[in-house]
């Protein structure tokens, strides 16, 4: 077993410190893709938290056959897609825009803001392929297993959002 | 399809190394000998740094979910007890607080909820 699948073994056996340890070391990825779905920071943290809250309740059913992260990116999609569910059915109030709180240049100047204005004007599902791939460097399997679509699919939607990003960007 | 296009839908993996070494092979040889992969390539490679850069400049509350988290681990496990599933149009289930014993359930009597409640424990 590699070392993230005893972190979830330890875990599943609801070992607190080992909880911790894979909170400090997946937050980040699962509230950066949170946040490439769904684009508003209140939504990201409230995946953060549930999807987090999931892996600690159900760690157990983590088998091995796919790497930890994406596992528990995968538990973070559904999270992300349930709460865009309930926004339609406007089961959620909405909470006052915190874009800001998303595009804060200040904190790297390194940051060309028209990449950041070009990822705005994708369309969800290929912001979230261009994430999986350039991120969080995963596979073209890995992405369509997590995904549940064809590897083809995963190429074409990559390719969409290249064009759609080359297009903003000239 | 061109050989280009296809060489340059492989190319995200390709900068991250994600290809078998026998694609791989494939893919150096062409671009080493086409100007315009060449130039899509460094495309690439820059836009996913930009995009690296992009994403990383996104402040994650870390500290603050965990905050919430945290205290919600230790929950009281609530044990379900099913025992009216044996009568026809009846549902009856009862959950008690490890800690505490007022019982708490409901009874669904052809559809109909009824909501029992029971007595605190003295002290309680
Ligand atoms: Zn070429």
């Amino acid at each position: 077993m590699t070392g993230e699948g005893r972190l979830l073994a330890l875990v599943a056996t609801q070992d607190r410190g080992a909880f911790h340890l894979l909170y400090d070391q997946y937050a980040n990825a699962v509230y950066r893709y949170a946040l490439s779905i769904l684009r508003k920071p209140h939504l990201a943290e409230e995946v953060l938290q549930e999807t987090m809250m999931a892996v600690w309740k159900g760690a157990r059913h983590f088998k091995g056959r796919s790497k930890a992260l994406t596992w528990i990116l995968g538990i973070a999609r559904n999270q992300a897609h349930s709460l865009i569910r309930k926004e339609a059915k406007g089961q959620r109030l909405p909470e006052t825009d915190s874009s800001a709180e998303t595009r804060d240049p200040t904190r790297n100047l390194h940051v060309d803001l028209c990449v950041q204005e070009a990822l705005e004007t994708l369309s969800p599902m290929h912001r979230e392929v261009m994430h999986l791939v350039f991120y969080e460097n995963l596979s073209m399997r890995e992405i369509a297993d997590m995904l549940g679509i064809p590897e083809g699919t995963v190429k074409s939607r990559m390719h969409h959002a290249r064009q759609a990003m080359a297009k903003e960007l000239t | 399809m061109s050989i280009c296009q296809t060489v340059q839908d492989w190319m995200p993996w390709y900068v991250s190394g994600h290809l078998e070494a026998t694609k791989m092979g494939r893919l150096a040889r062409h671009i080493d000998s086409c100007e315009a992969c060449q130039k899509e390539l460094a495309h690439v490679i820059q836009l996913r740094h930009q995009f690296a850069l992009a994403v990383d400049a996104t402040p994650v509350p870390i500290d603050r979910v965990w905050d919430v988290l945290s205290p919600t681990l230790d929950a009281p496990k609530k044990a379900r007890i099913d025992v009216g599933s044996f009568l026809i149009g009846v549902h009856f289930a009862i959950a008690a607080d490890n800690q505490r014993m007022p019982v708490q359930g409901n009874l669904k009597v052809l559809g109909h909820k009824v909501q029992i409640i029971g007595r605190r424990k003295k002290g309680a």
